[in-house]
């Protein structure tokens, strides 16, 4: 018992935060919406995105 | 951040196959025009999501590490959350389907050609059977095509619509796949959204809306109709189908009548065009 209560605090010390990132694998990719957008003709829709592969970036420029 | 030349150049290189660079930030416009497009030359499409409204919608309680990546294939459908290599983009792109038909038809099937650009695939199909038993070999044979790329764009839709219909509403699932119904008829897909519609016409949701749905539905009928009358008549066709939807919102409620709204503004747009 008391190996398994080492291994339990190990674990609970070692394991990383949980991400707040959602796992949408195979999962429809949520509508998307901002305010502004730069580069694109209007405001990119999921409707208009049918039939497209598309690669969604989360960034920050600091 | 990632190196914004990489992005670019995957977002520029294939764009012309269909894909496409998003990024999103919560940063003002002005600084993301600033720092991303003037300053690295930034090309991919770039959100100022000021709100967090897209993130939210990305995100749950939790740390969040930046960047981040959602590769999405061509049916809507998170595949990948890393940065893919060109080999894995260009795997996805062979599996889009190219809406326009790629090449000429026959005089004889400008009707089924006008169908296919509307989007009245189940019309156009019809047209191209009736077609295809043409004694005129040209005919026949540009008839055929159109009946395999139709079937062939049936079945690509078909793939993703079951993870679409999922996260859909009784009435919106219902609504959609009767429109399905008749826009596919005589494909995988339009036997597929028949069956839909069977499963969902005993659901509560649907119960309660019977009679709006089945006034609805009088209209979608019609549709097809205007591609089995004379061209210069279908424009009176059309009138009158915008009419019909338009009734049909006048009197209804709920999903039905912004069904039959889309439906209108799409009728009176064609007539714009024309």
């Amino acid at each position: 018992m008391k190996s398994l209560a080492v291994l339990a605090a190990t674990f609970a010390v070692a394991a990383p935060a949980q991400s707040g990132w959602l796992d949408l694998a195979g999962q429809p990719a949520p509508a998307l919406d901002a305010e502004t957008w730069l580069n694109a003709d209007g405001s990119p829709t999921l409707d208009e995105l049918e039939g497209k592969v598309w690669l969604l970036y989360f960034f920050a420029t600091t | 951040m990632r190196k914004v030349g990489d992005l670019s150049n995957l977002h520029d290189k294939y764009f012309d196959r269909g894909f496409r660079v998003i990024g999103i930030s919560d940063e003002s416009s002005s600084r993301l025009k600033e720092r991303v497009v003037d300053e690295r030359n930034g090309t991919f499409w770039i959100g100022a999501d000021r709100g967090d409204t897209t993130m939210r919608s990305y995100t749950q309680r939790g740390s969040l590490s930046i960047p981040r990546f959602y590769l999405v294939d061509a049916h809507g459908v998170v595949v990948g959350s890393s940065m893919p290599s060109e080999a894995e983009i260009e795997e996805l792109l062979d599996s889009v389907f190219d809406r326009d038909l790629g090449r000429g038809l026959h005089e004889a099937l400008a009707d089924v050609g006008l169908a296919y650009s509307e989007g009245a695939y189940g019309a156009a199909r019809a047209l191209a059977v009736e077609a295809s038993s043409s004694e005129d070999a040209a005919v026949a044979a540009d008839a055929a095509f159109v009946i395999e790329k139709i079937d062939a764009l049936a079945e690509f839709e078909l793939h993703g619509m079951e993870l679409r219909f999922a996260d859909l509403s009784p009435s919106k699932a219902y609504g959609q796949a009767l429109l399905l119904s008749h826009w596919y008829e005589g494909t995988s897909l339009g036997t597929w959204a028949e069956e839909k519609v069977t499963e969902l016409t005993d659901d509560p949701a649907v119960e309660d809306d019977k009679r709006m749905w089945a006034a609805l539905r009088r209209v979608i009928a019609k549709e097809a109709g205007i591609w089995r009358v004379p061209a210069h008549r279908r424009d009176y066709q059309r009138k009158r189908l915008a009419k019909d939807y338009a009734s049909v919102a006048d009197k209804h409620r709920n999903y039905v009548k912004t069904l039959a709204l889309e439906r209108k503004k799409h009728f009176e747009s064609t007539l714009e065009d024309s």
